[in-house]
């Protein structure tokens, strides 16, 4: 840490940095190379003489115990001249120091080097042996050969290790270097490719910026554009839906009317008309009544009429009631009231799902085999737009694959829902049949598709 | 902490951590060399050593050791001694002269037997020698050996290996005594190159050593082609060995009675300062008449002046 206002200290070079970080390495390397071996060479060589030593004293040893042998009382007595054989054989060294020491420590024969194998002060190596009668045999042998020897081993070593120093010093520091001078190349390329990236992450950024704001603007368009079909699209539904009613109402209002009048003149005229006059009334009253049969007929494909009679809950009611006559399928009905006040001023969602209940119950039959059919009106508040209407309609029936069967009335029921804004979906349940599910938008925006505030109530009664 | 933080700081410092390394390695070689050079080494004296290592045998024999040249004749004196006077006679083995000295010294014997005068130190120390008889110093030889006479220069060819084979080729196998041993310092007092030619053959180890004359007889039996410097006492118990004429002396015992013979060495019998009765009544015995007979039957002569032997 510098202190506030300090100078700064001066950079310190990787290569000092180094060569402190690697001097106690280096230093205890240098140690042990030009301790170690004249330490090793050392003791093994003062092991060697202690193995001599030791050889001499078990020779001298295995005499004196055969002299005891031989003396069992005086063979003390002779153990100068024991000694002195023993002086002058091969084993025997001129350096070598021999004590001969009774089981008292009393020495009963010694030998010392003499002359100039004498070295005075040097250190000695004892190797010691039992003999008879507790009698010990100490042998010594100078080391102060191997002590000249390993000075010059650790002169040698020394050398040596301060070569290797030198050289392990020398390339460490020379590769240090070298490796500093990379990374400080790698570093700039680094730091230049550094820079580069962010000047790209710079552009990448104004241009991601600049994409999403037109892909925004792009879905927002879209979103305005849907809104606008929508829009239009349930308008056109109401348009279609108002015009189908006015012509319902004008055929069942005036020509329907007209045609009953026609009818009721011809009776009246057919009372006073004569017997030929009566067979060609009778014909024409025939042909009234087809023509108010088909008026019928036109009329109800137009706009069933029970939906503006009674309205859509009871409606659905009689639908369900005569189709269950008419096949033998029991069929169950559940409107919530809620859906059905939501539906209430919305004619074209009510007649949408007319026909699409309508359609569901002929394919259940038709297609399912169904024993049983339900169908529910529910209304979805947690539905997106202000909540939905949604039609279920679920069988017993054996189902069917909508992708592998090429249905009319599927594609019809789908088509309706979606001019509304809905959708269709089918499922095969686990325990089987199928289930039609019909989604209706029931908010604010839907209203205005289903909704058609100027067209004429009728008069359920 | 802040001792351990100090310490911590401390070791960090370049200079201490090099000491450390330093002084690591260098406590690891001194302990290499200590423990190579560590061992037991002989104890010191211990005070009283003056205390006799042996306690005598008192049992009323009259123990007698020394130099083995003695024992041939003082073994039949003993006897003959024992069987005149009743008191038992025990001669041990050979220890030498000096070991004999010690030993009476000591206390351990009563008599000691030495083929060399009593040196200054042990006169000192009241010791007493009477001289009983002289045998020659011979070189002996394998009966094999074809030498029939050798001189000094031949014998120092043996000795120092110049002259490796006899003259039929067999092996020259020389059988040498520890230095300072009597029989031999007869022949190198009379012969200085005897010496010269034994120091060179025992700094080569060109020649077996053995103890004690015992240990040579029998290699000079075994061995064809064995020679040794020793005294003639018990030359005549060994048939395969014989005494070869030296610088043209034949070694009899007339010819050392008479001093025609050099190469000598006397026999004593060392009393210590306070001989017991029975040890001075054996030193009497061995200078007597029935004694000189027994022993010249042994091939030992009566003592004779001494006088240093001298190369003819």
């Amino acid at each position: 840490m510098t202190a506030p206002g300090a100078p700064e200290p001066p950079p310190v070079s990787v290569r000092t940095r180094i060569a402190s970080r690697l001097a106690p390495a280096l230093a205890l390397a240098v140690a042990m190379v030009t301790l170690a071996p004249p330490a090793v060479y050392f003791a093994v060589r003062v092991a060697g003489i202690r193995a001599r030593a030791r050889q001499v004293a078990a020779r001298t040893a295995a005499v004196l115990g055969k002299e005891a042998r031989i003396r069992p009382r005086l063979w003390r007595y002779d153990t100068p001249k024991i000694l002195a054989s023993l002086e002058h054989t091969r084993a025997f060294e001129p350096a070598m120091a021999v004590q001969i020491l009774d089981r008292t420590g009393r020495r009963l024969a010694r030998v010392e080097p003499a002359g100039a194998a004498a070295e005075p002060g040097g250190p000695r190596v004892w190797a010691r042996a039992q003999a008879a009668q507790k009698v010990s045999v100490w042998v010594a042998l100078p080391a102060g050969g191997a002590v000249v020897e390993a000075l010059w081993a650790l002169a040698g070593a020394g050398a040596l290790g301060l070569c290797i120093g030198w050289w392990i010093r020398r390339t460490a520091l020379a590769e240090a270097v070298r490796a500093d001078a990379d990374l400080a190349e790698a570093f700039d390329h680094a730091r230049a490719a550094h820079d580069e990236l962010a000047a790209l992450a710079a552009d990448l950024e104004q241009t991601v910026a600049r994409r999403s704001a037109a892909l925004r603007a792009a879905l927002d368009d879209a979103r305005a554009k849907d809104a606008r079909l929508r829009e239009l699209s349930a308008k056109a539904t109401a348009a279609v839906e108002k015009q189908r009613r006015s012509i319902a109402r004008e055929l069942h209002d005036g020509v329907g009317q007209t045609l009953t009048a026609i009818r009721l003149r011809l009776e009246v005229l057919a009372a006073t008309a004569g017997t030929e006059a009566k067979a060609a009334i009778a014909s024409l009253v025939s042909l009234c009544d087809e023509a108010i049969a088909e008026t019928r007929r036109a009329v109800d494909r137009l706009r069933p009429p029970v939906l503006d009679d009674v309205g859509l809950p009871r409606a659905l009611e009689r639908l369900c009631a005569d189709h269950g006559h008419a096949t033998g399928v029991t069929c169950t009905l559940a409107v919530a009231p809620a859906a059905a006040a939501r539906l209430h001023d919305a004619p074209a969602a009510s007649h949408a799902i007319y026909r699409i209940v309508q359609e569901g119950l002929h394919n259940a039959v038709r297609h399912g085999a169904a024993r049983r059919i339900d169908v529910r009106v529910t209304l979805d508040d947690t539905a997106p737009g202000g909540g939905a209407v949604v039609v279920t309609i679920e069988d017993d029936g054996r189902g069917f694959d909508p992708e592998a069967v090429e249905l009319r009335g599927l594609a019809f029921m789908q088509e309706r829902a979606e001019l509304l804004g809905g959708a269709l979906t089918i499922a095969r349940p686990p325990a089987g049949g199928a289930r039609l599910r019909v989604v209706l938008p029931a908010g604010e925006r839907s209203a205005p598709a289903g909704e058609d505030p100027d067209a004429p109530r009728r008069d359920p009664s | 902490m802040a001792r351990a933080a100090g310490l911590r700081r401390l070791l960090g410092r370049p200079f201490v951590r090099v000491a450390a390394g330093l002084g690591l390695a260098l406590a690891a070689a001194a302990a290499t060399v200590t423990a190579s050079l560590a061992g037991p080494t002989p104890p010191p004296p211990p005070p009283g050593a003056s205390v006799r290592p042996v306690d005598p045998a008192d049992d009323g024999v009259l123990d007698l050791a020394g130099s083995g040249t003695n024992l041939p004749g003082i073994r039949r004196l003993a006897r003959r001694f024992a069987a005149e006077t009743g008191i038992p006679v025990r001669v041990h083995a050979s220890v030498g002269s000096s070991g004999g000295v010690a030993a009476l010294l000591d206390g351990v014997i009563d008599l000691a037997l030495a083929s060399r005068p009593l040196r200054g130190g042990e006169r000192a120390a009241g010791l007493r020698a009477v001289a009983y008889a002289v045998t020659p110093v011979v070189v002996a030889v394998h009966t094999d050996v074809p030498a029939r006479s050798l001189d000094a220069a031949g014998l120092a060819a043996l000795l120092d290996g110049s002259r490796p084979t006899w003259s039929d080729g067999t092996p020259v196998v020389f059988v040498l005594r520890e230095p300072g041993d009597s029989s031999v310092a007869v022949m190198t007092r009379a012969h200085p190159e005897l010496a010269r030619a034994i120091e060179r053959a025992r700094a080569r180890g060109l020649h077996r050593v053995a103890v004690h004359d015992a240990d040579v007889w029998p290699i000079l039996e075994s061995m064809p082609g064995a020679a040794a410097i020793v005294a003639e006492g018990d030359l005549g118990r060994h048939p395969d060995v014989r005494a070869v004429p030296f610088e043209g002396h034949r070694p009899t015992v007339a010819a050392v009675a008479t001093g025609r013979y050099p190469y000598r060495k006397r026999l004593f019998v060392v009393l210590p300062p306070r001989p017991t009765p029975a040890a001075r009544r054996f030193a009497a015995y061995v200078t007597t008449p029935t004694a000189r007979a027994v022993l010249r039957e042994e091939g030992y002569a009566p003592p004779i002046p001494a006088r240093p032997p001298t190369a003819p």
